[in-house]
């Protein structure tokens, strides 16, 4: 099994979503928005947050034994809160902006 | 798809570009006779295609999907319009006309010939009648009398800004919905999805190699040519295409620091219109205002401060979004060998950053004194803030990391003057020594206006574009 880049923008935006109380969003809605902007953001912006989305996917690979996408919703929050809180924020509010946009517009 | 096109097409003008200044200029080329193309490299969809500020319009209307950077420290986040009539379909359409003052500094500054308010003063008055420039009747929305009354009670002036707005219908107004259908009726022919990629003199003529969506490679030839491609593209295309004095080497913008005051009553209720207040009395060191606070809005503005997005839920008719903008930031665009798109970066002037600071400061007070009950500052690290008082918790300067700065307008990359030293263009956004190669967008601006630039940018391109006809175009 390998990082998936899909899997890893649906599980962000799952996470969003469940703790943004009130949102009318889905968290499909929000991926699929995610990736839409992820598919039109400059050139020469989408290999390097590619490569940094998949290394995130595979960071709790040596201490959970599965990627970021394959843990459960509980741990994926903490990693994510986890991430937001140290060097990764920057990405994070990467995601997490684009995902609340597709939230709360519903 | 759009529909193909012929891949040679042949035109008196070509206009590259459909946003305010490309309209504007080809409107008038196509009114006074000539054969006319408008080129956009962005679809063409009615103003009403989405609704506006949606998901579905950032995908579809803006330059990549809003995910676009200035690079420095800090960055600056901008978004430009991408399809027929630019920026004027996703903005809120405020409007004023260029500052006397400002005026006065670019003529000194670029040596700008007869660039006053009275010169203008026809050529803004030609582009408010179609663009139909109007005050809102009536009683602004809650949200933006707060900014008004908070002002009002510090001693402070605020103003409820004009819009291209149809207040009888209820519409907002754009290049799309005004200058367009004037240019099609004056038998000028609009070509959307299609992306220049260089232009160059061939045998008099200037020579536009372009990309349609559906056609693939196209040659337009044209005796005169304008490039209104945007504060950003303008120059990234002239790089491209070996044109590079003073191109691209001043890019401008107006970032802004955001705050959500949380209010004891409703102020932000659904189909209120938007809302029209600003405090200008402290520009140029900056200037204030309200912005669209939709839950959408709000939760984006508040991504870095999960306590106050918590609230959205319950309380997000009691939210709003406002915002305090300056002209920090200097700018440069770059392309870079086999990449599409152009790279942005920019520095900052830190005496700029302590006045947005500053600005910001003013703006929490202002809440305070139009009753909010709690002030949040849109920026990672900050607390709530739940009175005057607690100010005095923030930070002594705007910390560089934390600073999330956006914009909405970005200009001045190609400034005109008959300054060669620092100028693109002569004082009519002739390109120095480019044979009657002209521009005609936000690039040609001097500096900051703080105010809403887009008046601005349709009263020069109206100015230019007659001085190039009375000209034939040399």
């Amino acid at each position: 099994m390998l990082p998936d880049f899909t899997a890893t923008v649906g599980a962000l935006a799952a996470t969003v979503a469940e703790r943004e109380q009130g949102a009318g969003g889905s968290p499909q809605a929000a991926r699929d928005f995610v990736l839409a902007s992820f598919a039109a953001m400059p050139g020469y912006l989408r290999p390097p947050l590619r490569a940094a989305t998949l290394f995130f996917d595979a960071w709790p690979l040596p201490r959970r034994g599965r990627f970021f996408h394959a843990l459960s919703p509980a741990e994926r929050r903490a990693q994510m809160e986890a991430w937001e809180a140290g060097p990764a924020h920057m990405l994070m509010r990467f995601y997490v902006s684009l995902a609340l946009v597709s939230l709360w517009h519903e | 798809m759009s529909e193909p096109v012929a891949d040679r097409l042949r035109a008196d003008v070509a206009v590259i570009g459909s946003g305010p200044g490309g309209s504007v200029t080809a409107t008038l080329c196509a009114e006074a006779g000539y054969s006319t193309l408008l080129v956009e490299e962005g679809p063409d969809l009615p103003l009403d295609a989405m609704a506006h500020f949606s998901g579905e319009e950032i995908l579809h209307k803006y330059r990549h999907a809003g995910v676009t950077m200035a690079f420095g420290n800090p960055s600056i986040t901008y978004v430009e319009g991408r399809c027929v009539g630019g920026g004027s379909e996703v903005n809120r359409g405020l409007y004023h006309r260029t500052p006397p003052y400002v005026l006065e500094q670019w003529a000194g500054s670029h040596h700008v010939d007869a660039l006053t308010p009275e010169a203008l003063a026809p050529h803004f008055e030609a582009c408010e009648a179609t663009a139909r420039i109007a005050a809102l009747p009536g009683t602004p929305p809650p949200l933006s009398q707060r900014l008004g009354e908070g002002a009002m009670r510090l001693g402070w002036d605020a103003i409820a800004a004009h819009r291209l707005y149809d207040y009888e219908t209820g519409r907002k107004q754009s290049m799309s919905a005004t200058f367009v259908p004037r240019f099609r009726q004056a038998g000028g022919r609009v070509i959307a999805d299609m992306r220049a990629q260089r232009i160059r003199r061939i045998n008099g003529r200037w020579e536009v190699t372009a990309r349609h969506r559906s056609t693939g490679s196209v040659t337009i030839v044209a005796d005169a040519l304008f490039v209104a491609c945007g504060a950003v593209q303008t120059p990234a295309l002239l790089r491209r295409s070996g044109i590079r004095h003073n191109i691209g080497d001043s890019l401008r913008f107006h970032p802004m620091l955001k705050a959500v005051a949380l209010f004891d009553t409703p102020v932000n209720r659904l189909g209120d219109p938007d809302p029209v207040h600003q405090i200008k009395m402290f520009e140029p060191r900056f200037g204030i205002g309200c912005s669209i606070s939709s839950p959408a809005m709000l939760a984006l503005a508040l991504a870095a401060n999960p306590p106050m997005r918590a609230r959205i839920a319950a309380d997000a008719a009691r939210m709003g979004l406002y915002y305090v903008q300056n002209g920090t930031g200097h700018g440069r665009v770059r392309t870079l060998p086999g990449c599409h798109d152009p790279v942005v970066s920019v520095c900052h002037e830190q005496a700029e950053l302590d006045q947005l600071y500053d600005g910001l400061q003013h703006l929490i007070r202002a809440l305070f004194a139009a009753g909010a009950q709690a002030v949040q500052p849109c920026m990672p690290g900050f607390a709530m803030l739940r009175s005057v008082e607690d100010m005095a918790t923030l930070p002594e300067c705007l910390p560089r990391k934390s600073a999330m700065l956006t914009s909405v307008h970005v200009f001045a990359s190609c400034p005109m003057g008959e300054d060669r030293r620092l100028s693109a263009t002569d004082s009519w956004g002739r390109i120095h020594d480019a044979d009657g190669l002209r521009i005609a967008d936000a690039s040609l601006m001097c500096g900051p206006t703080i105010a809403n630039p887009q008046g601005s940018v349709m009263a020069i391109a109206h100015r230019n574009a007659l001085h190039a006809i009375a000209r034939r175009f040399a």
